[in-house]
C-alpha cells in the first residue's frame, strides 16, 4: 500500500487546478472575506498533504522535503490569493510558509496508512465546503 | 558555530527592526484590514526567526528556554499588533504565540531528529543549524520585501 502514496500528491494537485478553474471564473463575485479564507485553506492544506507524503516515500531526505514542501505551500497560497487582492496574497502566503515549515515533521512523528487517509478525506472535504459555501453566497 | 548563528541572529534583528521603522511612519495611513494582516504576517515570521536562533545559542537550559521563548514570541506580537487599535493586539498575540512555540520546535528537531523517528546519521548537526539558519533569514527576507511592497500598491 505505501509505495502507492505518490498518487495522492498528483490527485491533490489535480483537485486544486480544478479549484483554481472554478474560482477563476467567477472570482469577481467573490468578497475579500471569503477570499481571505480561500486562501488560507488552500494554501495550508496542499503544504501540509505533500509534506506528509513525501516524508513517508523518502525518509531519508529531510531537507530537501522541507524545501520542497514550503515551496509549495507558497505558491499555491499566493495563487489562489492573488485572484483577489494584494493583501489576501499576503494571508495565503504566510498561511502556506508556516504550514509547509511544519509539515515534514508532523509527517515524520506520525506516519502510517490510517493517519494520511484521513489527512487525505479532511482535504477533499475542505476544498468541497469551499466551493459550496462559494455557491452559496453569491 | 555559535558566531555565525549569532551573526544570523544580528541581521535578523535588523532586518526587522527597519521594516517596523517603515511600518511606524506610516501607521496612519492603515485600514482596519491591512493592520490585521500586517500584525498577523509580520508576527509570524518575526517570532519564528529568531525564538529559532535564540533556541540554538541556548540549547543546553531547555526549560528556561522553551519559556523565554514564548514570552518573546508574545512580546514581539504586542509589538507589532498596538500600530492600530486593540483588535490587531489581539491577532498579534495569537500569531506571534504560535510562531513562538513553532520556532522552538524547529530548534529542537533540527538538534536531535530522533524526537520525530527520523534516523539519525542522516545528516550531522551543523549541517542542519546552518540550513535552518539561512533558509530562515532568506524567507524572512522574502517576506519583509512583500510586506512593505503592499504599502505602494
Amino acid at each position: 500500500m505505501s509505495e502507492w502514496f505518490g498518487v495522492f500528491i498528483y490527485m491533490n494537485l489535480v483537485v486544486a487546478l480544478l479549484t483554481y478553474i472554478y474560482f477563476y471564473k467567477r472570482r469577481k463575485l467573490i468578497g475579500f472575506h471569503l477570499g481571505m479564507n480561500i486562501a488560507m485553506v488552500a494554501g495550508g492544506s496542499i503544504a501540509i498533504g505533500t509534506g506528509v507524503i513525501l516524508i513517508n516515500q523518502f525518509p531519508l531526505h529531510f531537507l530537501e522535503i522541507t524545501i520542497i514542501a514550503t515551496l509549495t505551500g507558497l505558491i499555491i497560497g499566493s495563487l489562489f490569493g492573488g485572484l483577489f487582492d494584494y493583501q489576501t496574497l499576503l494571508t495565503g502566503f504566510i498561511n502556506g510558509l508556516m504550514m509547509g515549515i511544519m509539515s515534514p515533521m508532523i509527517g515524520a512523528a506520525a506516519s502510517g496508512t490510517t493517519f494520511i487517509l484521513f489527512l487525505e478525506f479532511c482535504m477533499i472535504g475542505a476544498f468541497g465546503l469551499l466551493i459550496l459555501s462559494s455557491k452559496n453566497s453569491s | 558555530m555559535n558566531t555565525i548563528v549569532l551573526t544570523i541572529l544580528i541581521t535578523n534583528c535588523l532586518i526587522a527592526l527597519f521594516g517596523y521603522r517603515v511600518l511606524f511612519r506610516s501607521r496612519y495611513l492603515f485600514s482596519d484590514r491591512f493592520g490585521f494582516i500586517v500584525s498577523i504576517t509580520g508576527g509570524n515570521i518575526v517570532s519564528l526567526v529568531i525564538t529559532n536562533n535564540l533556541f540554538y545559542l541556548f540549547s543546553n537550559h531547555f526549560n528556561v528556554i522553551s519559556f523565554m521563548n514564548l514570552l518573546i514570541g508574545v512580546a514581539i506580537g504586542v509589538t507589532i499588533g498596538s500600530l492600530l487599535n486593540s483588535q490587531t493586539l489581539i491577532a498579534g498575540i495569537y500569531s506571534g504565540g504560535t510562531g513562538a512555540v513553532m520556532g522552538t520546535m524547529i530548534g529542537a528537531v533540527s538538534l536531535d531528529p530522533t524526537i520525530c523517528s527520523l534516523p539519525a546519521q542522516i545528516y550531522n548537526q551543523q549541517e542542519l543549524v546552518l540550513f535552518f539558519g539561512l533558509f530562515g533569514l532568506f524567507l524572512h527576507l522574502l517576506t519583509t520585501l512583500l510586506l512593505l511592497f503592499s504599502l505602494k500598491v
